[in-house]
C-alpha cells in the first residue's frame, strides 16, 4: 500500500514538478478516467480553465498577508531576501520584469516595463532600451534616462555622489560588467559593458539580492541613501503608507499609475514569525493569505475550505563538500553520499509534499533547467559499496552544518536529522551543527577550511530564473575572502572554464544547452548533494480571487481581488 | 518619612548600575561575532575588522561598557541587527504596548482578586468561598501560555466573539479604544488570571485576619453596621499587603506578558524579546531587558513608597 | 513569581522562626514525629504528596511503562483522538502516542523543576547563612549582588539567559537555578538571621557555650525548614516555567518531549485536536497545584500555633 502509487498520482506529481502541461495532464487523466480529480487539482491550485463560471473581479478591499518574518530596509538596491522583495516589487519598477500573471510556465517570460523595448549591439556589449513615456515616480517627478542613470550609478559608479556601498554589494552580480552608462536622450539608456555577459537580461529581473529598479532621485537626494528606506518611491502600482516596524507595512493602490490599476485599494503585510500564529490568524479571519505555512496545519485549514497553492520555484536545497577534507578528495565518496539520501522520502513524509525531491543543482524555473534531469538514484547498497571501494567500507565521521532557520530553508534541522539518519545507515557518522541564521551566514561566506569554521559539508537553499545563479553557486572567482556568497565554501574549481565560456554566450537556447552540460559535470563530479526543491506553498483565505502561483519567489498582487 | 524616602531612592541606584552590568555581561558572553553578523553575505575579513573598529569592540571590556552606558543614558540603545533600525526606534512603541496590556491586565486582576477575596474572606465555608477557593488554586497553577491557547480556541476561533490575534484589527481604518479593548481582553485575563487567583485568596486570608481581630468585636458592641465595618477598618488594615502583592503581581504582569503576547502575537515588548532572541539580535534583546527591568525597579520602589506611606511601623523598619 | 515573593513573606513568618528557634534550644527528639502527625492530619497535603509520589515514579519507570517510542510516529493515525484503540490518549501531529509522550516528557519536565530548586537550595542556603552570620561586609556583598538580580522580573530573567545560552536541557536548568538562587537565599537570609538575634539573646544567659558551634547546630536547622517549605512551593513554579521555556522552543530540543513542547506541538491543530494541546497542560497544571498543596501543608505543619 505504501509503496504504490496510482496513475493518476503519477500524473499528478508530474504536473505538479512541471514535467507535464497542464493540458497535456487534463488530457492523460481523462484518459484513465480521473478527469474530475484532475479538474480538483487544477482548482486548487488556482489554475482552473477559463471554461468554469468565472466571477468577476470586484474593485476594492484590503488584502493582509501574514510572513514569515520581519522585512528588512524598503530600499529595493540595498536588501536582499524574497521576504522583503515581495513588497518593494509592488512598488517600485525597472526596464524590464517577468510576467508574472502565467502560471504553468517552466519559467517566466520576459516582458517590458518601464522600457518599451530594447536592442543588444552586434558587438553584445551596448544595451540599447527605449524608455516608456509619461511614467511618474509616486512622488510625482518625471521618469527618464537621467533618472535610470542616478539610480544605476548609486549602485555601480564609485566616484558617483550618491553611490551607496551597500547597494553596491547587494547588486554586484547584475552591474558586474558594466562600463558606463549612457543617456542619449531623456527617452533612451544605454548600458555598456566590459566583455560579454549573456544573462544580463535576466539579471536585470531579479529581486533576491538588490534589484535593478528605480527609485525617485528627487527622492534619493531628499531623504539621502539612508533615510531613502522610510521612504519608498518607485514608480510601482502599489504606493508605500506606512511601517510599524514588528507590526506592519502599509501600501496602498498607486492612482496615477501608469498602467492597469491593481483591483486592491490596500495591502497590509504583517510579519508574524512563528507558524503556528499564522495559521490561526488565518483561521480567525483576521489575515487572508499566509506565507510559509506550517506543514502539520495545511490538511486541517484545507479541510475548512481554505485553499493551498503551490507549485515550482527557483528553490533548492543542498549542501556542498569541503573539496579540502580528505573524507571528499575521493570522487566515489561525493556520489555514494548523493546516492545514500532517500529524497522522496523527505519530501512526503518529512515536508508533507510541499516540496519534491531535487533533481540535479540547477534550480527549477530557468532556461536551463531540465525537468527530465537523471540525477542519482537513491541506492544505500551502491553507496556501501563505492565507500568500500574508496577505502571507507566502515564510514567516517564529519561535521555537517546548517541553520535553525531562514528564509527558504524550510526546516533544516528535522531535515538535517533526516540525512544523518540516513548517512547512518551508510556508516557515515554526520555530526550537526546548528547556527541561528544571520549568525550562520557569516559562518557560511568564510569558507568551509576558515579556521573557525572547519567543516565536512554546509548547507544553503536558494535559487534564481536565472541560469548565471550556477555560476554564483560553483564558480571558484565567488569564494570568500575576495568576498560574497559563491561556491558555497567548497573550494570546486572544476566547472570554472565551461562557467565563463557560457556567462559570455549570448544566444539563449545555446547558452541553457551548456549550462545544462555544466550541470551534468556538476552530477558527474558531485561537489555538492541537491535535497530537495521548495513548491513555495501559500495558504489563501477562499476570498481571495486572482492570485498566481508564477514560477518565481515573488508574485504580482495587481491581478488580486477580494470576494 | 522624608529619610524613608531618600533612603530608598539612594539604594536603588546601585541597583540600577548592578543590572546595567549585568546585562552588559549577558550579551558579552553570547558567542558570536556582531560584526559578521552586521555584514552577512557581504562580509570579508577587511570589512569585518573596519566594523569591529567602528562598533568599539576592539577596546577592553571596562571602556566598552562605560561607552554603552553612556549611549544607553542618552537613549541611545545602538542598532538592531535584524532589521537595520535604530534599537530605540523597536523598543519604545512595543513597551507601550505592553503597559496597555498590563493595565487591562492589572484591571482584571484587582477587580476580580478583590471582589473573589472579600466575597469569600466574608462568607467563610459558604459554597461561593470552597468554589472559589478551589478554583483559584487550579488557576494560580495554571501556565499562562495554556490558559492562553484554551481561550483562543474556545472564546475566538470556536465562537468567535473575540479576535484571536494582535492589537488591532489590520482592516479597520483607524484605531479605535472599542477596538482596542475587544482585542485586550482575552490577552489581559490570561495574563492576570494567576495574579487574580493569588490576589484573591490573600484578600480572603487577610480579611479574614482582620475579622478576627478583637477591635472588630469591639466596633461591633459599639453598634456599627457590619458591612461599614469590613468595608472601612477591614480594607484599611488589609491595604498595606494588598498594595504591596499588587506591586510584585506588576512585576510578574510585565515578565508574564511574555507568554501571553507570544500566544496573541500582542506587539509588546515581551513578544520583541522573544523574536529578537530568535533572531540573535542582542542590541535589541539588551535594551529590552533593561527597559523592562529599569521600570520594574521604579514600580516596586513606588509601592514601598506607597505601603510606607500607609503603614507607619514599616517606616521604622 | 510574586506568588515567589508571597510565599517568602510567609515563610519567614517570625512565628514560624520563633519557635523553631525554642525547640531548637531543647533539641525535642521526637520533632519529626510531632510533624508528621501534623503534616498528616491535612489530607488534601496528603493526597497532593501521593499524587506527586506516584506521577514521579510513573515517569521514571518511563522506559518500562510506555507503550510506544515517543519519538516515532505512524502518520497514518495523526491526530487521533483520545480514546482511539491502542492509543488512549490519541495521537499528535506527526503520529505520535501522547501517553507515551506524556511518560516520558514527565521525566523531563520533573527534573528540570527539582534539580534547580536544590542545587540552588544548597548555594542559597550556603550564601544566606554566610551572609547573615558573618554579617558585616561579606552580608552586604552578596546581598546587594542578589539585590541586583532580584531586580528583574524573573520570568523575564529566565528567558534572556535560556536564550542567550542556547536551547538544551542542561541550559533551562542553569538558567533556572540562577533565577531562584536570590529569592531562596532571601528566606535562608532572613532566618538565619532571626535566629541568630534570638540565640545571642539567650547566649548571654547561658554561659560557657562555644558561639560558633552551637549556632551552626542551630541556626542551620532552623533555617532548613523553611527553605524546605519554600523550595516545594516553587518546584511547582519551576514546573510550570520551565515548561514556559520549553514551549517558547528555548528549552529541550527536540526530538525529546516535555510537557511544554507537547503543548506548543498543538498549536496547529487547536479546533480540531485540542486534545493534543489540553492533555499535558492538564498535567502541568495537575502537578503544579499538588506541590503547591504540599509546600502550603508543610508550612502549616511546621507552624506550631496550628498544632493543637
Amino acid at each position: 500500500m505504501k509503496g504504490d502509487r496510482t496513475a493518476f498520482e503519477v500524473l499528478e506529481a508530474a504536473f505538479v514538478e512541471g514535467r507535464l502541461t497542464r493540458r497535456d495532464f487534463l488530457r492523460q487523466s481523462a484518459q484513465i478516467g480521473a478527469g474530475a480529480s484532475a479538474m480538483a487539482v487544477l482548482s486548487s491550485l488556482g489554475l482552473a480553465t477559463p471554461a468554469r463560471a468565472q466571477q468577476q473581479p470586484k474593485k476594492g478591499g484590503t488584502l493582509v498577508i501574514a510572513k514569515e518574518s520581519e522585512l528588512d530596509i524598503l530600499d529595493p538596491h540595498s536588501a536582499g531576501g524574497w521576504v522583503t522583495w515581495r513588497v518593494s516589487k509592488q512598488m517600485h519598477e525597472g526596464l524590464i520584469d517577468e510576467d508574472l500573471t502565467q502560471a504553468n510556465v517552466p519559467y517566466p517570460k520576459i516582458i517590458p516595463k518601464l522600457a518599451t523595448s530594447w536592442t543588444i549591439s552586434k558587438d553584445s556589449l551596448t544595451y540599447t532600451f527605449k524608455l516608456r513615456k509619461g511614467v511618474k515616480f509616486h512622488d510625482g517627478t518625471p521618469f527618464d534616462a537621467a533618472a535610470v542613470k542616478y539610480n544605476v550609478d548609486r549602485c555601480a559608479a564609485k566616484d558617483a555622489p550618491q553611490f551607496y556601498a551597500r547597494a553596491n554589494a547587494y547588486t554586484t552580480w547584475i552591474w558586474q560588467f558594466l562600463k558606463e552608462v549612457k543617456t542619449p536622450d531623456e527617452g533612451t539608456v544605454q548600458f555598456v559593458l566590459r566583455e560579454p555577459y549573456g544573462d544580463f537580461i535576466r539579471q536585470l529581473v531579479q529581486g533576491g539580492g538588490g534589484a535593478a529598479v528605480f527609485i525617485s532621485p528627487a527622492a534619493l537626494k531628499k531623504y539621502g541613501n539612508e533615510g531613502i528606506a522610510e521612504h519608498p518611491t518607485g514608480t510601482g502600482p502599489f504606493r508605500f503608507v506606512e511601517r510599524v516596524r514588528g507590526e506592519k507595512v502599509v501600501t496602498e493602490r498607486n492612482p496615477d499609475y501608469w498602467g492597469t490599476p491593481p483591483y486592491l485599494d490596500r495591502i497590509i503585510d504583517r510579519p508574524m514569525p512563528e507558524p503556528a500564529a499564522r495559521m490561526t490568524a488565518l483561521q480567525a479571519g483576521e489575515v487572508d493569505m499566509v506565507y510559509v505555512p506550517h506543514p502539520d496545519g495545511i490538511a486541517e485549514l484545507k479541510s475548512k475550505g481554505f485553499v493551498l497553492q503551490q507549485g515550482p520555484a527557483p528553490h533548492v536545497w543542498y549542501f556542498a563538500f569541503n573539496l579540502r577534507d580528505k573524507n571528499y578528495q575521493d570522487l566515489r565518496v561525493r556520489r555514494a553520499i548523493n546516492m545514500a539520501i532517500d529524497r522522496e522520502g523527505m519530501a512526503k513524509q518529512l515536508l508533507k509534499g510541499t516540496a519534491v525531491a531535487a533533481r540535479g543543482l540547477q534550480a527549477p524555473c530557468c532556461p536551463s533547467y531540465d525537468p527530465n534531469f537523471k540525477d542519482y538514484p537513491y541506492d544505500p547498497a551502491q553507496a556501501k559499496k563505492l565507500l568500500a571501494e574508496a577505502g571507507f567500507p566502515n564510514g567516517f565521521e564529519t561535521v555537517w552544518q546548517t541553520s535553525v532557520d531562514g528564509s527558504g530553508q524550510l526546516i533544516p534541522v528535522p531535515m538535517g536529522e533526516w540525512i544523518q539518519r540516513d548517512l547512518a545507515k551508510v556508516g557515515i557518522k554526520m555530526k550537526l551543527r546548528t547556527y541561528e541564521w544571520i549568525t550562520y551566514i557569516g559562518y557560511w561566506i568564510k569558507g568551509m577550511d576558515d579556521p573557525s569554521n572547519k567543516v565536512g559539508s554546509q548547507q544553503m537553499s536558494w535559487g534564481m530564473t536565472s541560469d548565471y545563479w550556477l555560476d554564483i553557486v560553483t564558480n571558484s572567482s565567488h569564494i570568500a575572502p575576495s568576498g560574497g556568497v559563491g561556491q558555497n565554501g567548497g573550494y570546486y574549481t572544476g566547472a570554472d572554464a565551461m562557467l565563463n565560456a557560457a556567462r559570455a554566450e549570448m544566444d539563449e537556447g545555446k547558452r541553457a544547452a551548456m549550462y545544462r552540460k555544466i550541470n551534468q559535470k556538476l552530477k558527474d563530479d558531485a561537489p555538492a548533494v541537491p535535497i530537495i526543491n521548495d513548491l513555495a506553498p501559500i495558504m489563501l483565505s477562499p476570498k481571495v480571487k486572482g492570485f498566481v502561483h508564477a514560477p518565481e519567489e515573488w508574485y504580482d498582487m495587481t491581478t488580486v481581488w477580494l470576494a | 518619612m522624608l529619610k524613608f524616602l531618600v533612603y530608598r531612592v539612594a539604594t536603588i541606584v546601585p541597583v540600577l548600575l548592578g543590572v546595567s552590568i549585568v546585562v552588559f555581561l549577558m550579551m558579552k558572553l553570547i558567542p558570536g561575532d556582531p560584526a559578521e553578523a552586521i555584514l552577512g553575505p557581504a562580509a570579508t575579513t577587511e570589512k569585518i575588522e573596519l566594523v569591529r573598529k567602528s562598533l568599539g569592540l576592539d577596546q577592553p571590556f571596562y571602556v566598552q561598557y562605560v561607552r554603552w552606558l553612556w549611549k544607553v543614558v542618552h537613549g541611545d540603545f545602538g542598532t538592531s541587527i535584524a532589521v537595520n533600525v535604530p534599537v530605540a526606534q523597536l523598543v519604545w512603541p512595543k513597551f507601550w504596548n505592553t503597559v496597555l496590556l498590563t493595565i487591562g491586565s492589572l484591571v482584571i486582576c484587582i477587580l476580580v482578586g478583590l471582589g473573589v477575596g472579600i466575597v469569600s474572606g466574608t462568607r467563610q465555608y459558604s459554597w461561593f468561598d470552597r468554589i472559589s477557593m478551589s478554583l483559584t488554586l487550579v488557576v494560580a497553577n495554571t501556565p499562562a501560555f495554556w490558559l492562553g491557547l484554551v481561550l483562543m480556541v474556545v472564546l475566538a476561533l470556536y465562537l468567535g466573539w473575540f479576535p484571536a490575534t494582535g492589537m488591532y484589527s489590520m482592516r479597520a481604518a483607524h484605531k479605535t479604544v472599542g477596538d482596542l479593548i475587544h482585542h485586550m481582553v482575552l490577552p489581559a485575563i490570561t495574563t492576570g488570571a494567576v495574579s487574580a487567583a493569588i490576589i484573591a485568596r490573600l484578600v480572603r486570608s487577610s480579611f479574614l485576619d482582620v475579622i478576627r481581630k478583637h477591635y472588630i468585636t469591639a466596633l461591633r458592641a459599639k453598634g456599627l453596621a457590619e458591612r461599614d465595618i469590613i468595608l472601612r477598618h477591614g480594607m484599611k488594615n488589609a491595604l498595606p499587603p494588598i498594595i504591596n502583592i499588587v506591586g510584585l503581581q506588576v512585576g510578574y504582569l510585565m515578565g508574564g506578558a511574555l507568554f501571553t503576547e507570544v500566544v496573541f502575537s500582542w506587539p509588546g515588548i515581551g513578544l520583541q524579546i522573544y523574536s529578537s532572541i530568535v533572531a540573535r539580535d542582542l542590541p535589541v534583546v539588551q535594551a529590552a531587558v533593561l527597559v523592562t527591568t529599569f521600570v520594574f525597579v521604579l514600580v516596586n520602589l513606588g509601592t514601598d513608597i506607597v505601603v510606607a506611606a500607609l503603614d507607619p511601623r514599616i517606616r521604622r523598619a | 513569581m510574586s506568588a515567589v515573593n508571597v510565599r517568602a513573606k510567609e515563610a519567614v513568618d517570625a512565628r514560624a522562626i520563633d519557635s523553631a528557634a525554642e525547640q531548637a534550644m531543647f533539641r525535642r527528639p521526637s520533632e519529626w514525629r510531632i510533624f508528621w502527625e501534623a503534616f498528616s492530619r491535612d489530607r488534601l497535603a496528603v493526597g497532593a504528596a501521593a499524587v506527586i509520589a506516584l506521577v514521579c515514579l510513573v515517569s521514571a519507570l518511563a522506559p518500562v511503562l510506555s507503550p510506544y517510542d515517543p519519538t516515532v510516529g505512524d502518520n497514518s493515525l495523526r491526530l487521533a483522538p483520545i480514546g482511539t484503540p491502542g492509543h488512549i490518549l490519541g495521537l499528535d501531529g506527526q503520529g505520535r502516542d501522547i501517553l507515551s509522550r506524556l511518560l516520558w516528557g514527565g521525566r523531563v519536565s520533573l527534573i528540570i523543576a527539582l534539580l534547580p530548586v536544590a542545587v540552588s537550595s544548597v548555594v542559597s542556603v550556603f550564601l544566606g547563612l554566610v551572609a547573615g552570620f558573618f554579617g558585616g561586609k561579606l552580608d552586604m556583598i552578596i546581598m546587594r549582588t542578589l539585590d541586583v538580580f532580584f531586580a528583574f522580573p524573573a520570568v523575564l530573567l529566565a528567558v534572556a539567559i535560556a536564550g542567550v545560552l542556547g536551547p538544551g536541557m542542561l541550559n533551562v536548568m542553569l538558567s533556572l537555578t540562577i533565577v531562584l538562587i536570590p529569592y531562596i537565599s532571601r528566606v535562608a537570609y532572613m532566618a538565619t538571621v532571626t535566629v541568630k538575634n534570638e540565640l545571642f539573646v539567650d547566649q548571654a544567659r547561658v554561659s560557657g557555650a562555644r558561639p560558633r558551634q552551637i549556632l551552626f547546630d542551630h541556626i542551620l536547622p532552623n533555617t532548613l525548614s523553611p527553605v524546605i517549605v519554600y523550595g516545594s512551593t516553587l518546584v511547582g513554579i519551576m514546573i510550570v516555567l520551565g515548561a514556559g521555556l520549553s514551549f517558547l522552543g528555548l528549552g529541550i530540543t527536540p526530538p525529546r518531549p516535555d510537557w511544554g513542547i507537547m503543548c506548543s506541538d498543538g498549536r496547529n491543530f487547536l479546533l480540531v485536536a485540542p486534545h493534543v494541546s489540553a492533555v499535558p497542560g492538564i498535567m502541568l497544571i495537575l502537578v503544579a497545584m499538588s506541590f503547591n498543596i504540599v509546600g502550603d501543608g508543610l508550612r502549616d505543619a511546621l507552624d506550631p500555633k496550628l498544632r493543637k
